[in-house]
């Protein structure tokens, strides 16, 4: 096998780093603090630079992949910090973090999108998200949850189905929620 | 896309809170991808003996996490979180058929995860997770006691000290044998689903 070049190797980076930054830069602001946002998207950038022979081959499946990059890393600084606020004795959730994306006052469309989606389960609502907001599609899905692409496909159609189910119950907008989604145990 | 999907797509990105996210300054970009090709001239990719001395170490310290993952908060005082779930009326047979036990079919499942069996109290059965594969899954889990005349045949009366691999939709057990004694066979197919 032809050894791959410095120079092809930096192409190859400079490529996946304009391909990734900006989708996975939004993926972090809808899920964290605009700090731990920043740190968690250079640290998957020098991911991306380390596991370079690791990245998908077809384009589309670049930036999931990415995205699995960032998502783990984010963990990982989530659940450092909750360790570190353990130890300074204060409550806690054992459950992830909710996102601290602060929710402008806005039109009562949006506010009763985003309730609707707090009483999914937490499961479907992130589902939704890399699907509406992130933008990716089933076997984009499929690379990000880790399963087939018909799994992704039968699980986003479910989840599909419950928002739908979710906004037709709203009757009224639902005003300002900051709240986390649903916790495990909400079933619809 | 059916127009249906389409305009839930819409709202969802009415609401999306990246909305108006400015793009990335492009010099930010050039100066990040300067700086990591200059500060790690060479990827770094450990070497293989290395690897091989971490092997048994990682598995140590794996499992003390996971150990520690179960037994730490509750130390730290905090209550085992609780999660009931349903048996499938009829055995899981309303439909009348049952799709093969296949590791497709489990992925569909929205919960997976690997349990013992605390207690047996009266109808009620009270597991403790020990792993998790799919989704987000209490500390204990609940259900029904299996009742052996109307199950599928599939699942029978759990007991105590078993240990059982589970999945769960909308927070019914999945019958038809995807869910069950966690036997080397049905742990080669939870293997094959949720592997990595």
């Amino acid at each position: 096998m032809r050894a791959v070049t410095d120079a092809e190797r930096e192409q190859r980076f400079r490529a996946l780093a304009e391909l990734v930054a900006e989708p996975v830069r939004r993926y972090l602001a809808r899920r964290t603090d605009a700090a731990t946002a920043d740190e968690v998207l250079n640290e998957a950038l020098l991911i991306c630079w380390r596991k370079l022979d690791e990245v998908p081959a077809e384009l589309e499946q670049s930036i999931p992949w990415a995205i699995v990059v960032a998502r783990n890393l984010l963990a990982n600084a989530q659940r450092a910090e909750r360790r570190r606020t353990r130890l300074v004795g204060k409550i806690i959730a054992l459950d992830p973090p909710v996102s601290v994306v602060e929710y402008k006052p806005d039109d009562a469309e949006s506010s009763a999108v985003r309730d609707a989606l707090t009483r999914l389960r937490r499961d479907d609502a992130e589902l939704l998200r890399l699907w509406a907001w992130d933008a990716l599609e089933s076997p984009q899905l499929a690379t990000v949850l880790g399963i087939s692409s018909n799994a992704a496909a039968i699980r986003l159609h479910r989840a599909k189905k419950r928002l739908r189910d979710e906004l037709m119950k709203s009757t009224r907008p639902a005003g300002h929620v900051e709240a986390e989604e649903g916790s495990t145990d909400a079933r619809r | 896309m059916h127009d249906d999907d389409r305009s839930l797509r819409e709202r969802l990105r009415g609401a999306d809170p990246a909305r108006d996210l400015a793009p990335l300054p492009p010099t930010w970009l050039d100066h990040r991808m300067e700086q990591i090709m200059t500060d790690t001239t060479t990827p770094a990719v450990p070497a293989r003996t290395a690897r091989r001395t971490w092997i048994p170490v990682a598995g140590v310290a794996a499992a003390l996490a996971i150990g520690a993952a179960i037994a730490v908060p509750l130390m730290l005082g905090g209550t085992a979180t609780v999660e009931p779930l349903a048996l499938p009326e009829g055995g899981g047979l309303a439909s009348g058929s049952c799709l093969p036990v296949s590791a497709e079919t489990l992925q569909a499942q929205e919960q997976a995860f690997a349990a013992r069996v605390l207690s047996v109290e009266g109808d009620l059965v009270t597991f403790e997770v020990t792993d998790r594969f799919a989704g987000e899954v209490a500390d204990r889990v609940t259900v029904p006691q299996v009742d052996e005349l109307t199950s599928d045949f599939s699942l029978v009366p759990f007991a105590v000290g078993d240990s059982y691999l589970v999945t769960a939709t909308d927070g019914v057990v999945t019958g038809c044998g995807l869910s069950g004694a966690d036997t080397a066979e049905l742990r080669a197919v939870y293997d094959e689903a949720f592997a990595g």
